[in-house]
């Protein structure tokens, strides 16, 4: 009686309910489910004898040393390009808030040109010019200055050095307009007291400034985390997945798996790893905003 | 307060629970009905691993109604997904012509000519093959057995033998196209390897064209200074396969051995011969350092292109790039680019890429046949005179008339014809080739692993896909 | 005034290197699409003899015509997905309340979550089965696989943000619920969808991984093309970054020019 009587007062919800179950069922919940699903069945090419093998297909993805690798890559990477854009996007903002800056809008879309090319685009652009052949445009530089040639995209740590810059390059912007607009939001008139007060630039920075930020800053480390543990066109464009594969991270290992190596089955058990992990970036998010 | 807060854990309960149910239900019906689609629920979950090729896979496709002829019951439409065509546009124009007068002559068939791109035709004929949609014929990179074991493939073995001149095919493009000593795909062509270098480089430093593996290390070791390098390996997926794989013929051993009579396959990991073949190749690239030092991240397209930027000395790549290093080179540097074979050591033998066309359609196949001996054996030599580089359809017509041509590429392939051996066919090649033999030659390329432990582990891998495979 | 004018100086020199960190890349990326392939492979910073072949070969040699007849195509669908599915799903989350809400929030939140990758792989077999393999409307649906949560999750919090009540106004006239929403409040929210629709549109046009796999030659958009110049790429590298200027230009000018509304929207 509760039921019918809670349908009856919310039944308009269902108008709006239906349309977004239908739509977001078939584009996401049901892949989604179906991904799971797939990744307890031996599916590998040729497709024969398809049954239920279990957690046969993890057992073996963590026996195998390049997942390992990839996985340790794709954090490293993760860890390394969130901090770096952060901190980079942070400093950005602090440098354009300053009362130096009047055409702060201008400065924002000249910085906002690299964030918004394809991803592929940017990628193909710094393979150029990281290019140990004699095409590529930093080494030549580099070489006519003396300091020799560097296999940017062929040596295993530099590749990876590569595609982290690259990552920070692209993505900083974003932090960067987030952050200045948090700036924004704070009222001169703190500062002023406070220059009032006698407080130099740090202690203005530690106990007016950072406060005021932490929201943001808290939504831009998990918002990033989860999406950099996904990201695949960039550094798969720049080296393809690296020397010997030591550059795949863990989006271009199941695409590698499910499209080279056609084995559907252990593809999507990388898969739920990898959403294991970002989960657990989407758990500490909600854990922060529940506050708020 | 109490009172409502149940009323509304209730309701929330039962929400929740509707749809996901809702939810789940549909995901597991369409992980029933998604990667066995409608035609062929039978083959994929019944039988044992072994495969059945002969008669059982015919009668699942042909309920899927579209490849089947237009209304008219006398004119057969026949679909043909090639990716043929695509290098140049003489020879897309000569196909489309083909095709037409073809169909002029022969009133009850009606040729569709569909082209891919080799990059995707892979996953175009996968996709419709398994969305029930599968084209007539289609070309296959290397006869894909996995169509067999899968029951799409048609048993083609009586109209392959109807053919009168089967007998003056050679082994090497007939065996790939069989399957326990049955057809399933018909001949094109076959593609081998060549060295292209540069003439005055040698010159230079008095040095001549290089036969064996010492006499290659001594060339290119005198040849590499400065920003000049000698030879050249790959490390990129897909094409290190192609590549290696010469190197390991030339040293006397196969990636394989293949039983036709019982189907079973045995590594060949284990063996010596092997492991000279990756320590020779690992050696190019980090013991003698003739290569640049990039080259373990080099594609075949790479090849190519430092060695038409000037880079390198020696540039050895698959007949399909020939032409493309004859296009790609600046013009001053065209008379100056020589052929030679790759250096063979005793045993003599050297990697020919076959292709071949498989069948889906049973009602079709036997004109289907038909047409592809027409079109690659019958006039094969119209073809090859069309295409450029050194790929020959392999008729002895098309054999004599390269031998006679006097272009140094084509007599270095007709020489190389009787020592060539092709890959035989194997299912879930894909995995085996690129996630298993490539990787492992990658690693030890850059030096991670030694060529004994990569081959040990290429033996192991390699053997447990047998025998999860039921062909060990 | 001395401190004052080093504090300026180091100000403006910080900021000149990062422009300079953040434009060079696509500097470089015009000026080699001006320079014919043989002076790139020679190096040096200007083209000497600046030409437009790259742009040439780009329509001639790698037909790149249908390539951008098909991202606008693919893009367009995207955006129209995005809004017809979005308003429904963010004025749901937004702005009503009912028992269980919460849960939805969080489907939403796993909804953009769940790798790509992995839901690349289902809708691959599930577009396969379904024979739409190579269509539009197979990518287009692969692409709002992720891009519908984004957008519901971004477009909820405009919604909650709208005057209070609204909706009841509009029903004290005589409108349904669902008529105050279809007369009243959407076309206040004009200016979100637009934002949205922009976003959809861009992320529609950028994306790679899902059209790579999931198109044929005919109807692949701009984005995988540039991925299979690189491959194929032989030397014509004017044309490569001839092609990746005209692929971004699209995404540059309506980025820069709109930035405000994306700003806005991403203020969630």
């Amino acid at each position: 009686m509760n039921l019918r009587k809670n349908l009856k007062k919310y039944k308009h919800i269902f108008y709006y309910f239906i349309p977004t179950a239908i739509f977001l069922s078939i584009t996401t919940y049901i892949p989604m489910a179906q991904s799971i699903t797939y990744s307890f069945y031996n599916l590998m090419e040729p497709f024969i004898n398809i049954k239920f093998v279990g957690l046969h297909n993890y057992i073996y993805m963590f026996n195998r040393h390049d997942l390992n690798y990839s996985l340790y890559i794709t954090l490293a990477y993760t860890i390394i390009s969130v901090s770096a854009q952060i901190l980079l996007g942070l400093a950005t903002a602090l440098l354009l808030n300053s009362w130096l800056f009047k055409k702060r809008a201008a400065i924002r879309g000249l910085f906002l040109i690299g964030y918004s090319m394809p991803s592929v685009a940017t990628g193909i652009v710094f393979r150029q010019l990281f290019s140990y052949g004699p095409e590529g445009t930093l080494n030549n530089l580099l070489g006519a200055m003396g300091f020799g040639r560097f296999p940017f995209i062929s040596d295993k740590n530099l590749a990876f050095l590569t595609i982290t810059i690259a990552e920070v390059w692209k993505w900083h912007a974003l932090a960067t307009i987030l952050f200045l607009a948090a700036l924004q939001g704070i009222p001169k008139v703190l500062y002023e007291m406070a220059e009032v007060d006698g407080a130099g630039i740090i202690k203005k920075f530690r106990y007016i400034t950072l406060p005021s930020l932490k929201f943001v800053l808290a939504l831009m480390i998990t918002l990033r985390t989860t999406f950099v543990l996904q990201h695949f066109d960039q550094p798969f464009s720049i080296t393809f997945g690296g020397p010997a594969w030591s550059t795949t991270l863990l989006s271009a290992f199941i695409y590698r798996l499910a499209f080279e190596a056609r084995d559907y089955g252990k593809a999507n058990a990388v898969g739920v790893i990898l959403f294991l992990f970002i989960l657990i970036g989407v758990i500490f998010y909600l854990f922060v905003t529940r506050k708020e | 307060m109490v009172p409502k807060k149940r009323a509304i854990s209730q309701t929330q309960t039962i929400l929740i629970a509707a749809v996901i149910v809702i939810v789940v239900v549909a995901a597991v019906y369409m992980t029933m009905t998604g990667p066995t689609p409608k035609p062929s629920p039978s083959p994929s979950p019944s039988p044992s691993p072994s495969p059945s090729p002969s008669p059982s896979p015919s009668p699942s496709p042909s309920p899927s109604p579209s490849p089947s002829p237009s209304p008219t019951p006398t004119r057969k439409k026949i679909v043909w997904l090639t990716a043929f065509g695509t290098s140049s546009q003489a020879a897309e124009d000569y196909i489309r012509n083909y095709v037409e007068k073809y169909n002029e002559e022969h009133p009850n068939v009606e040729i569709v000519y569909e082209q891919s791109s080799w990059s995707k035709i892979g996953d175009i004929l996968f996709t419709r093959v398994k969305g029930g949609n599968p084209p007539d014929m289609a070309c296959v990179g290397s006869a894909d057995m996995s169509y067999v074991l899968s029951g799409d493939a048609v048993n083609v073995d009586e109209y392959v033998k109807a053919y009168p001149r089967l007998n003056e095919l050679p082994d090497l493009v007939l065996k790939p196209q069989q399957w326990k000593g049955e057809y399933y795909a018909t001949p094109t062509k076959a593609s081998g390897p060549i060295v292209a270098y540069r003439k005055s480089w040698l010159v230079e430093k008095g040095l001549e064209p290089p036969t064996t593996w010492d006499e290659l290390v001594t060339v290119t070791k005198a040849l590499t200074e400065g920003d000049r390098y000698g030879w050249t390996v790959t490390g990129a997926r897909e094409d290190t396969g192609e590549i290696f794989i010469n190197y390991v013929l030339t040293a006397g051993t196969i990636y394989w051995e293949y039983d036709a009579s019982t189907g079973k396959y045995k590594s060949n990991f284990d063996s010596p011969d092997m492991v000279r073949a990756l320590q020779f190749y690992v050696d190019l690239y980090r013991k003698y350092e003739v290569c640049p030092p990039d080259a373990n991240v080099f594609s075949g397209e790479d090849i190519v292109t430092r060695f038409a930027a000037g880079q390198t000395a020696f540039a050895f790549v698959m007949a399909w790039d020939v032409g493309t290093i004859l296009e790609v080179a600046p013009p001053e540097m065209r008379e100056d680019i020589g052929w030679m074979r790759f250096p063979m050591n005793e045993s003599e033998a050297i990697f020919h890429y076959t292709h071949g066309h498989m069948f889906f359609n049973p009602e079709t196949a036997e004109e289907a046949v038909k047409f592809q001996f027409k079109f690659w054996c019958d006039d094969g030599l119209e073809f090859t005179k069309v295409t450029a580089g050194g790929q020959l359809t392999v008729m002895p017509s098309t054999i004599e008339w390269g031998r006679a041509s006097g272009d140094p590429i084509l007599t270095i392939f007709v020489e190389q014809l009787p020592r060539a051996r092709a890959m035989e066919p194997i299912p879930s090649r894909d995995y085996i080739e690129l996630d298993i033999i490539e990787k492992y030659v990658m690693e030890a390329l850059n030096g991670e692993i030694t060529p004994e432990e990569a081959c040990a582990k290429i033996h192991e891998e390699i053997t447990a896909r047998f025998e999860e495979l039921g062909l060990a | 005034m001395k401190r004052d004018l080093s504090y300026t100086f180091t100000a403006y020199l910080v900021l000149f290197v990062l422009i300079v960190f953040n434009l060079s890349p696509i500097i470089y990326m015009i000026i080699l699409s001006f320079k014919p392939n043989a002076e790139i492979l020679r190096g040096g910073f200007l083209p000497e003899q600046p030409t437009l072949e790259g742009f040439i070969s780009v329509f001639t040699r790698w037909h790149m015509a249908q390539n951008f007849v098909n991202s606008l195509i693919i893009a367009s669908l995207t955006c129209i997905i995005a809004i017809l599915a979005g308003i429904f799903g963010a004025y749901l989350l937004g702005r009503l309340n009912f028992p269980g809400k919460f849960i939805f929030v969080i489907a939403i939140i796993v909804g953009f979550s769940y790798p790509s990758a992995a839901i690349l792989v289902s809708v691959y077999i599930n577009l396969t089965a379904l024979g739409l393999y190579g269509s539009y409307i197979g990518q287009v649906i692969a692409i709002c696989s992720y891009e519908l949560p984004y957008v519901i999750w971004i477009l909820k919090d405009f919604f909650t943000r709208l005057p209070k009540n609204i909706e009841e106004a509009a029903m004290v006239d005589g409108c349904t619920h669902l008529g105050a929403f279809l007369r009243v409040v959407l076309p206040i929210s004009r200016p979100a969808i637009g934002a949205i629709a922009v976003l959809s549109f861009l992320s529609g046009w950028r994306n790679f991984m899902f059209t790579s796999i999931l198109s044929t030659p005919k109807t692949m958009p701009v984005a995988p093309k540039l991925y299979h110049m690189i491959v194929l790429g032989l030397n014509d590298y004017s044309g490569m970054m001839a092609a990746t200027l005209l692929g971004s230009i699209p995404t540059i000018l309506i980025y820069v020019a709109l930035q405000k509304y994306v700003v806005a929207g991403l203020r969630s």
